[in-house]
Protein backbone atom coordinates (compact mmCIF):
# COMPACT_ATOMS: atom_id res chain seq x y z
CA UNK A 1 0.00 0.00 0.00
CA UNK A 2 1.40 3.52 -0.92
CA UNK A 3 1.49 5.98 1.84
CA UNK A 4 -1.47 8.04 0.72
CA UNK A 5 -3.72 4.74 0.64
CA UNK A 6 -2.47 4.01 4.51
CA UNK A 7 -3.28 7.38 5.80
CA UNK A 8 -7.12 6.90 4.08
CA UNK A 9 -7.66 4.03 5.71
CA UNK A 10 -6.05 4.28 9.06
CA UNK A 11 -8.04 7.50 9.04
CA UNK A 12 -11.14 5.62 7.89
CA UNK A 13 -10.62 3.17 10.40
CA UNK A 14 -10.10 5.27 13.19
CA UNK A 15 -13.62 6.86 12.31
CA UNK A 16 -14.81 3.15 12.55
CA UNK A 17 -13.06 1.31 15.27
CA UNK A 18 -11.72 4.61 17.81
CA UNK A 19 -14.21 3.88 20.06
CA UNK A 20 -12.50 0.22 20.93
CA UNK A 21 -9.40 1.78 21.32
CA UNK A 22 -11.16 4.08 24.35
CA UNK A 23 -12.72 1.43 25.75
CA UNK A 24 -9.87 -1.07 25.77
CA UNK A 25 -7.54 2.08 27.02
CA UNK A 26 -10.34 2.96 29.94
CA UNK A 27 -10.27 -0.86 30.91
CA UNK A 28 -6.48 -1.26 31.58
CA UNK A 29 -5.96 1.96 33.21
CA UNK A 30 -7.36 3.86 36.53
CA UNK A 31 -6.33 7.58 35.28
CA UNK A 32 -8.09 9.73 32.48
CA UNK A 33 -3.72 10.74 32.31
CA UNK A 34 -3.03 7.11 32.15
CA UNK A 35 -5.70 6.64 29.61
CA UNK A 36 -4.50 9.25 27.51
CA UNK A 37 -1.34 8.08 27.54
CA UNK A 38 -2.59 4.34 26.44
CA UNK A 39 -4.93 5.46 23.85
CA UNK A 40 -1.92 7.42 22.06
CA UNK A 41 0.61 4.25 22.57
CA UNK A 42 -2.37 2.21 20.71
CA UNK A 43 -3.00 4.59 17.65
CA UNK A 44 0.65 5.31 17.64
CA UNK A 45 0.81 1.06 17.43
CA UNK A 46 -2.01 0.88 15.10
CA UNK A 47 -0.50 3.42 12.42
CA UNK A 48 3.02 1.33 12.65
CA UNK A 49 1.37 -2.44 12.58
CA UNK A 50 -1.20 -1.54 9.23
CA UNK A 51 1.40 -2.08 6.53
CA UNK A 52 1.60 -5.31 8.21
CA UNK A 53 -2.32 -5.86 7.81
CA UNK A 54 -2.90 -8.45 5.15
CA UNK A 55 -6.74 -8.55 5.60
CA UNK A 56 -7.02 -11.95 7.17
CA UNK A 57 -8.76 -11.16 9.55
CA UNK A 58 -11.34 -7.93 9.47
CA UNK A 59 -10.30 -4.53 10.88
CA UNK A 60 -12.08 -4.78 13.74
CA UNK A 61 -10.82 -8.16 15.05
CA UNK A 62 -7.29 -6.77 13.92
CA UNK A 63 -7.72 -3.67 15.78
CA UNK A 64 -8.52 -4.85 19.22
CA UNK A 65 -6.02 -7.46 18.61
CA UNK A 66 -3.61 -4.45 18.41
CA UNK A 67 -5.14 -2.18 21.06
CA UNK A 68 -5.14 -5.51 23.59
CA UNK A 69 -1.74 -6.23 22.76
CA UNK A 70 -0.72 -3.11 23.43
CA UNK A 71 -2.47 -2.63 26.36
CA UNK A 72 -1.49 -5.98 27.78
CA UNK A 73 2.65 -4.98 27.35
CA UNK A 74 2.05 -0.95 28.45
CA UNK A 75 3.78 0.11 31.21
CA UNK A 76 2.80 2.89 32.90
CA UNK A 77 6.74 4.23 33.26
CA UNK A 78 6.20 4.41 29.38
CA UNK A 79 4.10 7.46 29.51
CA UNK A 80 7.38 9.71 30.60
CA UNK A 81 8.27 9.05 27.25
CA UNK A 82 5.10 11.11 26.33
CA UNK A 83 5.69 14.09 28.41
CA UNK A 84 6.59 16.36 25.39
CA UNK A 85 3.79 14.82 23.27
CA UNK A 86 0.65 16.61 22.13
CA UNK A 87 -2.63 15.00 23.14
CA UNK A 88 -3.73 13.61 19.42
CA UNK A 89 -7.39 12.88 20.21
CA UNK A 90 -10.58 14.51 21.64
CA UNK A 91 -13.33 12.84 24.21
CA UNK A 92 -16.09 14.60 23.83
CA UNK A 93 -19.20 14.21 26.02
CA UNK A 94 -22.64 14.28 23.79
CA UNK A 95 -25.80 16.08 25.20
CA UNK A 96 -28.24 14.03 25.25
CA UNK A 97 -32.67 14.64 25.00
CA UNK A 98 -33.91 14.80 28.81
CA UNK A 99 -36.28 11.77 27.80
CA UNK A 100 -33.21 9.58 27.36
CA UNK A 101 -31.12 10.95 29.62
CA UNK A 102 -32.35 9.18 32.79
CA UNK A 103 -31.89 5.96 30.94
CA UNK A 104 -28.58 6.94 30.08
CA UNK A 105 -27.28 8.04 33.27
CA UNK A 106 -28.50 4.86 34.76
CA UNK A 107 -26.81 3.08 31.83
CA UNK A 108 -23.24 5.47 32.82
CA UNK A 109 -23.42 4.36 36.12
CA UNK A 110 -23.44 0.80 34.80
CA UNK A 111 -20.85 1.00 32.63
CA UNK A 112 -18.52 2.62 35.66
CA UNK A 113 -19.08 0.42 38.07
CA UNK A 114 -18.21 -2.68 34.58
CA UNK A 115 -15.09 -0.90 34.15
CA UNK A 116 -14.43 -0.92 38.05
CA UNK A 117 -15.06 -4.37 38.23
CA UNK A 118 -13.01 -5.59 34.75
CA UNK A 119 -9.82 -3.64 35.84
CA UNK A 120 -9.71 -6.08 38.80
CA UNK A 121 -9.93 -8.89 36.85
CA UNK A 122 -6.68 -10.41 35.57
CA UNK A 123 -5.49 -8.95 31.90
CA UNK A 124 -6.55 -12.19 30.07
CA UNK A 125 -9.78 -12.44 31.40
CA UNK A 126 -10.19 -8.52 31.04
CA UNK A 127 -9.63 -8.82 27.75
CA UNK A 128 -12.12 -11.82 27.33
CA UNK A 129 -15.08 -9.80 28.80
CA UNK A 130 -14.35 -6.59 27.34
CA UNK A 131 -14.65 -8.42 23.53
CA UNK A 132 -17.84 -9.97 24.96
CA UNK A 133 -19.56 -6.97 26.05
CA UNK A 134 -18.51 -5.50 22.68
CA UNK A 135 -20.82 -8.61 21.18
CA UNK A 136 -18.06 -10.21 19.28
CA UNK A 137 -18.89 -13.98 18.53
CA UNK A 138 -16.59 -16.44 19.84
CA UNK A 139 -14.70 -16.89 16.23
CA UNK A 140 -14.03 -13.57 16.37
CA UNK A 141 -12.93 -13.38 20.11
CA UNK A 142 -10.75 -16.61 19.65
CA UNK A 143 -9.60 -14.76 16.22
CA UNK A 144 -8.39 -11.78 18.34
CA UNK A 145 -6.77 -13.52 21.22
CA UNK A 146 -5.68 -16.37 19.17
CA UNK A 147 -6.99 -19.29 21.00
CA UNK A 148 -9.98 -22.03 20.14
CA UNK A 149 -13.58 -21.06 20.17
CA UNK A 150 -14.06 -24.33 22.87
CA UNK A 151 -11.83 -21.95 24.80
CA UNK A 152 -13.16 -18.96 24.84
CA UNK A 153 -16.44 -20.51 26.06
CA UNK A 154 -14.70 -21.95 28.81
CA UNK A 155 -12.83 -19.22 30.26
CA UNK A 156 -15.30 -16.32 29.11
CA UNK A 157 -18.02 -18.57 31.61
CA UNK A 158 -15.31 -18.28 34.35
CA UNK A 159 -14.85 -14.37 33.37
CA UNK A 160 -18.24 -13.65 33.71
CA UNK A 161 -18.57 -15.73 36.69
CA UNK A 162 -15.87 -13.08 38.20
CA UNK A 163 -17.51 -9.93 37.03
CA UNK A 164 -20.85 -10.93 38.25
CA UNK A 165 -19.25 -11.19 41.88
CA UNK A 166 -17.49 -7.70 41.44
CA UNK A 167 -20.43 -6.36 40.27
CA UNK A 168 -22.33 -8.03 43.49
CA UNK A 169 -19.83 -6.39 45.93
CA UNK A 170 -19.37 -3.06 44.55
CA UNK A 171 -23.34 -2.16 44.09
CA UNK B 1 -31.68 -14.72 21.76
CA UNK B 2 -32.44 -11.58 24.49
CA UNK B 3 -29.22 -9.25 24.73
CA UNK B 4 -27.65 -8.90 27.87
CA UNK B 5 -28.42 -5.86 29.49
CA UNK B 6 -24.65 -5.40 30.44
CA UNK B 7 -24.10 -5.60 27.13
CA UNK B 8 -26.84 -2.90 26.13
CA UNK B 9 -25.03 -0.66 28.52
CA UNK B 10 -21.93 -1.00 27.20
CA UNK B 11 -22.86 -0.14 23.85
CA UNK B 12 -24.49 2.88 25.26
CA UNK B 13 -21.50 4.65 25.75
CA UNK B 14 -21.13 5.09 21.88
CA UNK B 15 -24.24 7.73 22.03
CA UNK B 16 -22.79 9.26 25.24
CA UNK B 17 -18.95 10.38 24.27
CA UNK B 18 -17.25 10.59 20.83
CA UNK B 19 -13.70 10.46 20.25
CA UNK B 20 -11.81 12.91 17.71
CA UNK B 21 -8.79 11.89 16.77
CA UNK B 22 -6.36 14.08 14.68
CA UNK B 23 -4.81 12.14 12.44
CA UNK B 24 -2.30 14.71 10.66
CA UNK B 25 -0.54 15.27 14.36
CA UNK B 26 -0.39 11.40 15.23
CA UNK B 27 1.09 11.09 11.72
CA UNK B 28 3.16 13.54 12.90
CA UNK B 29 4.23 12.07 16.42
CA UNK B 30 4.98 8.71 14.43
CA UNK B 31 7.37 10.16 12.46
CA UNK B 32 8.87 12.25 15.77
CA UNK B 33 9.16 8.80 17.66
CA UNK B 34 11.00 6.91 14.81
CA UNK B 35 13.70 9.62 14.19
CA UNK B 36 14.27 9.52 18.07
CA UNK B 37 14.33 5.25 17.97
CA UNK B 38 16.93 5.79 14.91
CA UNK B 39 19.24 8.47 16.76
CA UNK B 40 18.88 6.01 19.73
CA UNK B 41 19.83 3.18 18.12
CA UNK B 42 22.71 5.02 15.80
CA UNK B 43 24.32 6.38 19.06
CA UNK B 44 24.78 2.92 20.91
CA UNK B 45 26.06 1.29 17.58
CA UNK B 46 28.74 4.68 17.90
CA UNK B 47 29.62 4.20 21.22
CA UNK B 48 29.46 0.10 21.31
CA UNK B 49 31.75 0.22 18.18
CA UNK B 50 34.04 3.09 19.51
CA UNK B 51 34.52 0.98 22.57
CA UNK B 52 35.48 -1.89 21.03
CA UNK B 53 37.69 -0.31 18.35
CA UNK B 54 39.50 1.71 21.45
CA UNK B 55 40.14 -1.38 23.60
CA UNK B 56 42.16 -3.16 20.97
CA UNK B 57 45.37 -1.45 21.56
CA UNK B 58 44.46 -1.37 25.32
CA UNK B 59 44.54 -5.47 24.83
CA UNK B 60 47.64 -5.44 23.00
CA UNK B 61 49.13 -2.89 24.94
CA UNK B 62 48.48 -4.78 28.36
CA UNK B 63 49.45 -8.42 26.73
CA UNK B 64 52.95 -6.76 25.68
CA UNK B 65 53.66 -5.03 28.97
CA UNK B 66 52.49 -7.57 31.47
CA UNK B 67 53.36 -10.66 29.11
CA UNK B 68 49.72 -11.87 29.63
CA UNK B 69 49.36 -15.46 27.89
CA UNK B 70 48.47 -16.08 24.72
CA UNK B 71 44.64 -16.21 25.83
CA UNK B 72 44.72 -12.78 26.29
CA UNK B 73 45.03 -12.13 22.60
CA UNK B 74 41.78 -13.95 22.22
CA UNK B 75 39.25 -10.89 22.69
CA UNK B 76 41.04 -9.11 19.99
CA UNK B 77 38.85 -10.84 17.51
CA UNK B 78 36.04 -10.75 19.74
CA UNK B 79 36.09 -6.54 19.46
CA UNK B 80 36.86 -6.76 16.06
CA UNK B 81 34.30 -9.09 15.40
CA UNK B 82 32.10 -6.42 17.17
CA UNK B 83 33.17 -3.62 15.34
CA UNK B 84 32.83 -5.70 12.31
CA UNK B 85 29.68 -6.75 13.04
CA UNK B 86 28.00 -3.47 13.67
CA UNK B 87 29.44 -1.47 10.89
CA UNK B 88 28.63 -4.17 7.95
CA UNK B 89 25.41 -4.79 9.46
CA UNK B 90 24.45 -0.83 9.12
CA UNK B 91 25.61 -0.86 5.50
CA UNK B 92 23.18 -4.10 4.74
CA UNK B 93 20.39 -2.20 6.52
CA UNK B 94 21.23 1.04 4.52
CA UNK B 95 21.42 -0.85 1.01
CA UNK B 96 18.26 -2.52 2.02
CA UNK B 97 16.30 0.19 2.53
CA UNK B 98 17.37 2.27 -0.29
CA UNK B 99 15.74 -0.64 -2.18
CA UNK B 100 12.48 -1.02 -0.27
CA UNK B 101 10.80 1.10 2.14
CA UNK B 102 12.88 3.75 3.64
CA UNK B 103 13.04 4.28 7.66
CA UNK B 104 14.08 7.55 8.14
CA UNK B 105 13.16 11.12 6.05
CA UNK B 106 10.32 10.70 3.82
CA UNK B 107 8.87 7.16 4.82
CA UNK B 108 9.22 7.42 8.15
CA UNK B 109 5.70 6.96 8.84
CA UNK B 110 5.93 3.08 8.29
CA UNK B 111 7.49 1.19 11.18
CA UNK B 112 11.40 0.22 11.51
CA UNK B 113 12.27 -2.71 9.44
CA UNK B 114 11.69 -6.28 11.37
CA UNK B 115 15.39 -6.18 11.02
CA UNK B 116 16.11 -3.41 13.33
CA UNK B 117 15.22 -5.76 16.35
CA UNK B 118 16.98 -8.49 15.31
CA UNK B 119 19.84 -6.20 15.14
CA UNK B 120 19.65 -5.53 18.26
CA UNK B 121 19.35 -8.41 19.58
CA UNK B 122 22.22 -10.03 17.63
CA UNK B 123 23.97 -7.10 18.89
CA UNK B 124 23.85 -7.59 22.52
CA UNK B 125 24.59 -11.08 21.95
CA UNK B 126 27.68 -10.13 20.55
CA UNK B 127 28.52 -8.37 23.34
CA UNK B 128 27.64 -10.95 26.00
CA UNK B 129 29.60 -13.52 24.16
CA UNK B 130 32.63 -11.05 23.81
CA UNK B 131 32.61 -10.52 27.47
CA UNK B 132 32.32 -14.32 28.01
CA UNK B 133 35.44 -14.42 26.36
CA UNK B 134 37.56 -11.89 27.84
Amino acid sequence: MLNADLESVFKLWIVEHGGAVLKVARAYTVSVEECQDLVQEILLQVWQSLPQFQGRSSAQTWFYRVALNTSLNWQRQERRRRVRQQPIFEIEEIGVAAADSAQLVSQREVVERLYTAIRQLPKGDAALVLLYLDDLSYSQIADVLGISESNVGVKLNRAKKALGELLKEKP
Amino acid sequence: MNPDPLQQAWHSQAVQTRLTIDADLLLKEVQRNQQTFTALIFWRDVREVGVSLLLIPVWVYMGVRMSLPWTWYLTIPALVWIAGFMLLDRIRQKRRSSCGISWDGVSTTRSPPPDSAGHALSTRHCIRSAAWQS
